[in-house]
């Protein structure tokens, strides 16, 4: 077990070891305090000297016309630093190339003269639009255009007694009617969030290397790993020393950026801007901001360590976590783009999920659900890649720089036989957890079409078989371990068949009761759009209650009732067994409104696996459990308390409680032979 | 193993014991470490008792380091097994690690924190509380002499300053065993004199030191007995005096090369270093 006075001690030490590294502190905490307002100034200072210099410069526009209309000639005259040459087309198209002249208008010769007599006139003019001095020309030359046109049209239109309203007939005022407010957060949502992944990112890329791969070059990792730590006490003191330098880098941006706006804010701007925008944000919005960037660090740190970790030296080190970084980061930037937003199932991949979640945080758009998701999703990804970093440090090679990167493949056991341990088991259902997360989402996309369910549930069904369920089976035995005991295959009592028969056939009528209480309008609308894909009209019975029923029951039961319980029964008691493989099983499903019933039922259905020591009841109990609502939406019963109607009805909750009751009594009876259930049975 | 449960953590067996009924620290059984098809461990087997500076002479490239860091639970061994103070590193290493004080040539010291935060940081992952880490460090600054440099960050220190910090950092936690591996490599002769008189001392209070060497002359100085490793294989053990009667040899340098020479597949590949320490 982890001892955290340990583990303090670690973090304080790693702690006073990054502070005192000058270099890192410099360039993660005080150079972004220097380095924007710097910037600031640099860049409007260069601008300025550079438009105003822009500005002064004499040019030549060439004119390709046998003679100067007189209107045109009128006009440039009030233009400053600019005047007219003529000019045969070949020559001023030549000195255009060559940069002596500016821009090249050709125009007939008898311009003039159509314009009197009420005609149209062509003008062409050439420029180049890489030539900043070209396009003032431009901008000059068709601001004479434009003066000259309407002089001509008022004159047309004096001479014939109309008003402006002939040519002119409509008039359009337009008026923004979104808040200041939104409009503001709306402009943060568009740079912070990328700025806030970029920096924690950045914060946490030098101690992670500093303190992993670092300490392996200067030889004191061996010191470390000879004095009485455990690896995982190594790995949590190293990663809340890299989470806090993260995210004192984040703030450190962050007040920088803050600073520079309330600079920028003493300006004196114009009204139009200050009546329309404000960058004012709740107290909520806040918080919130800072809970996903808390996560946002949580997770870079915890992955930049583990891949310096790989390393044996520093500069290999930044060459493995460099491109990581770019990997996390740059997707951030997409999140910016309009039309992306949280609530795809790209809001589960870190990096662009936090970004994500951040833009919909100041667009006000965000929702518990959506906070809960990313939270779940992040801690996935975070506990896992912890758990790889303590498998990391158990390694002799990998800690001892006798290999690099390709020593994170586990080695094939020598020995056969035997149960996972619960760290491997661990580090095996993180990497499923992760493809399924990253792989499974693109699979489990709605199609388009008619065919859009049979494409969602194709990806279910391939999902669940080929990321959870056979690759259990694989490791198990690649891994050389006795599949019968590490899943429990063994034929069970009859008395917990029954049991499961009781739960499974009556546990989904207060279960989605439940459920339905912790949702609101927002999460109904989802789990109907879901259940209609889910269900297609065109799909056949079977095809659904294979994967809606009995896929989930073999894959999901495989890996958690399976490879993590028995892993864990082997070093834990029952009842945190039991705990921890039904909560594990809730967050994995990532919704708000179903963690309380499917945890409850995970606790349940792991200890049904206990007791009966076998996986088969908690099968059963799952496919029933799913089974019944395939029936019941494909077959709708006239039930009461469900879909619209949420009112309580005794009649039918008392036959399911009654039915959990017995199915939890049989459980609750000593199993049959005492013996072999373990040392802690309760 | 059986060793009495008298002798208690940091307490001074100063009792007369014989040679022979002196408690077992270290035990060696079998040993064998192979990286790939290299085999670096072979077969060893040897044990270092309480009171008893123990000499694992051998050239570089001997096994000797793979042999010490099984022996500290950082390498698992291929097959064979080692003890420390009768635990199994698979058994409890925690235990078995603060029990034990490790020391290399590559100090491994934090170089931005200063010799008293290295010992405290030690110290207190070893279990010490606050009041007992103050009084042990009080104690080692005055034993080692750190006085003048114990507030001073370890990256100013000097080579010497830098081992005596390095060998009070592997004694902190009063264990009863000490794995020394090359521990005078990058000294010079006055440091290196140090480190090897502390060595013996910490011996005498009734320590285990197992000590890996390739220097001859300081086998022969500070060794009760000697354990002439070459190729993973254990080729020769005892006093200096009995090795010098088993190869009928004068000198130990002798010895030695007369074990290795004899050992299969022996000597044509000596390294010259190891005939260079004491000519």
């Amino acid at each position: 077990m982890i001892r955290w006075w340990v583990v303090k001690t670690m973090i304080k030490k790693e702690l006073l070891e990054v502070v005192r590294d000058r270099r890192s502190m410099f360039l993660t905490i005080i150079l972004p305090l220097l380095l924007y307002p710097l910037f600031f100034l640099a860049t409007t200072q260069l601008a300025v000297t550079k438009v105003q210099a822009i500005e002064a410069e004499d040019v030549i526009v060439a004119v390709v016309t046998e003679k100067l209309p007189q209107g045109l000639t009128e006009h440039i005259a009030a233009e400053e630093h600019l005047s007219l040459q003529l000019m045969v087309e070949t020559t001023a198209k030549k000195q255009l190339a060559a940069g002596t002249v500016a821009a090249v208008l050709a125009l007939p010769s008898n311009a003039q003269e159509v314009m009197d007599t009420g005609g149209k006139v062509r003008l062409d003019l050439h420029f180049d639009s890489t030539r900043e001095i070209s396009e003032r020309a431009k901008r000059q030359i068709e601001q004479v255009i434009d003066t000259w046109a309407e002089s001509v049209v008022a004159k047309r239109l004096k001479d014939n007694d109309l008003s402006d309203a002939f040519v002119d007939p409509l008039q359009v005022k337009s008026e923004n009617i979104a808040p200041p407010v939104k409009v503001g957060g709306h402009l943060l949502g568009s740079i912070v969030p990328m700025l806030v992944v970029l920096m924690i990112g950045l914060g946490a890329f030098h101690p992670a290397v500093e303190i992993t791969a670092g300490e392996k070059e200067r030889g004191t990792l061996q010191t470390l790993l000879t004095a009485p730590i455990l690896p995982v006490e190594i790995v949590s003191g190293k990663f809340v020393g890299v989470l806090l330098v993260a995210l004192l880098a984040g703030a450190s941006n962050l007040l920088s950026i803050g600073l520079l706006g309330g600079l920028a804010a003493t300006m004196p701007l114009p009204e139009e801007v200050t009546e329309n925008i404000s960058l004012a944000l709740s107290f909520g919005q806040i918080m919130s901001l800072v809970w996903v960037a808390l996560l946002t660090a949580l997770f870079f740190s915890a992955l930049m360590m583990t891949v310096a970790v790989l390393a044996r030296t520093y500069r290999e080190a930044q060459a493995y976590t460099t491109p990581i970084y770019f990997l996390c980061v740059l997707p951030a930037m997409f999140a910016q783009l309009p039309g992306m937003d949280a609530n795809g199932p790209l809001a589960l991949v870190p990096g662009i999920g936090q970004a994500l979640v951040m833009k919909a945080i100041l667009n006000d758009a965000i929702t518990v659900d959506l906070l809960v998701r990313i939270t779940v999703a992040t801690g996935f990804f975070t506990g896992g890649i912890l758990v790889l970093a303590a498998k990391i440090f158990e390694s002799e090679a990998l800690m001892l720089g006798e290999v690099g990167l390709t020593g994170i493949v586990p080695a094939r056991r020598t020995s056969g036989g035997g149960v996972p341990r619960p760290s491997d088991a661990l580090a095996f259902s993180a990497v499923v957890a992760v493809v399924y997360i990253y792989l499974g989402s693109a699979l489990q996309l709605p199609g388009t079409g008619d065919n859009g369910g049979d494409g969602l549930l194709l990806g279910l069904t391939l999902s669940q078989w080929c990321i959870l369920g056979l690759p259990c089976g694989i490791w198990l035995r690649w891994q050389r371990y006795n599949l019968k005991e590490s899943l429990g295959l063994r034929r069970p009592s009859g008395r917990y068949i029954l049991s499961a028969l009781s739960l499974g056939l009556t546990a989904w009528y207060p279960a989605s009761l439940l459920a339905s209480l912790m949702s609101n309008a927002e999460s109904e609308a989802a789990a109907r759009e879901m259940a209609s894909q889910l269900f297609p009209a065109d799909a056949s019975f079977a095809w659904v209650f294979f994967v809606v029923a009995i896929t989930p029951a073999v894959c999901e039961e495989v890996l958690v009732r399976g490879v993590i319980l028995r892993a864990f029964e082997t070093r834990f008691r029952t009842r945190t067994v039991a705990l921890a493989t039904g909560l594990l099983f809730g967050a994995f499903h990532m919704s708000l409104s179903k963690f309380i019933p499917l945890s409850v039922m995970g606790v349940i259905m792991g200890w049904m696996a206990i007791r009966s020591r076998s996986l088969l009841p908690s099968v059963l109990f799952h496919l029933l459990n799913n089974g019944m609502a395939v029936v019941l939406t494909l077959t709708p019963p006239d039930l009461p308390g469900l879909g619209s109607d949420t009112g309580m009805h005794w009649l039918p909750l008392s036959i399911s409680a009654a039915g959990i009751a017995l199915g939890l009594w049989l459980l609750y009876q000593p199993p049959p032979e005492i013996s072999s259930t373990g040392p802690d049975a309760p | 193993m059986d060793y009495p449960n008298t002798a208690q953590r940091g307490t001074v067996l100063d009792m007369e014991i014989e040679p022979d009924s002196r408690p077992l620290a270290l035990r060696v059984d079998a040993l064998t470490r192979e990286f790939g098809d290299v085999r670096a461990v072979d077969e060893l087997s040897f044990h270092v008792e309480r009171g008893e500076v123990y000499g694992l002479l051998g050239p570089n490239g001997a096994g000797k380091t793979t042999t010490l860091r099984i022996l500290a639970g950082m390498m698992q061994p291929t097959s064979g097994s080692v003890e420390v103070l009768g635990t199994r590193p698979g058994d409890n290493l925690i235990e078995l690690r603060r029990r034990l004080g490790y020391l290399t040539a590559d100090t491994g010291l934090y170089a931005r924190l200063t010799p008293r935060e290295v010992l405290t940081f030690f110290a207190r992952v070893s279990g010490m509380s606050d009041s007992q880490v103050s009084y042990r460090i009080e104690r080692l600054k005055d034993e080692l002499g750190l006085g003048e440099f114990i507030d001073r960050r370890c990256e100013k220190l000097s080579s010497g300053q830098t081992q005596r910090t390095a060998i009070a950092r592997a004694l902190v936690h009063e264990p009863d065993v000490l794995i020394v591996d090359e521990p005078t490599a990058t000294l010079d002769v006055l440091a290196a004199q140090f480190i090897l008189k502390r060595l013996r001392t910490e011996a005498d209070s009734g320590k285990a030191v197992l000590l890996s060497t390739h220097h001859l002359s300081e086998a022969e100085l500070v060794c009760d007995r000697i354990g002439v490793i070459h190729r993973g294989r254990l080729c020769g053990e005892g006093t200096v005096s009995e090795l010098k009667q088993a190869t009928g040899a004068d000198s130990l340098t002798e010895a030695f090369l007369r074990l290795v020479t004899d050992a299969p597949d022996g000597a044509e590949t000596l390294p010259v270093e190891i005939t260079e320490a004491e000519t």
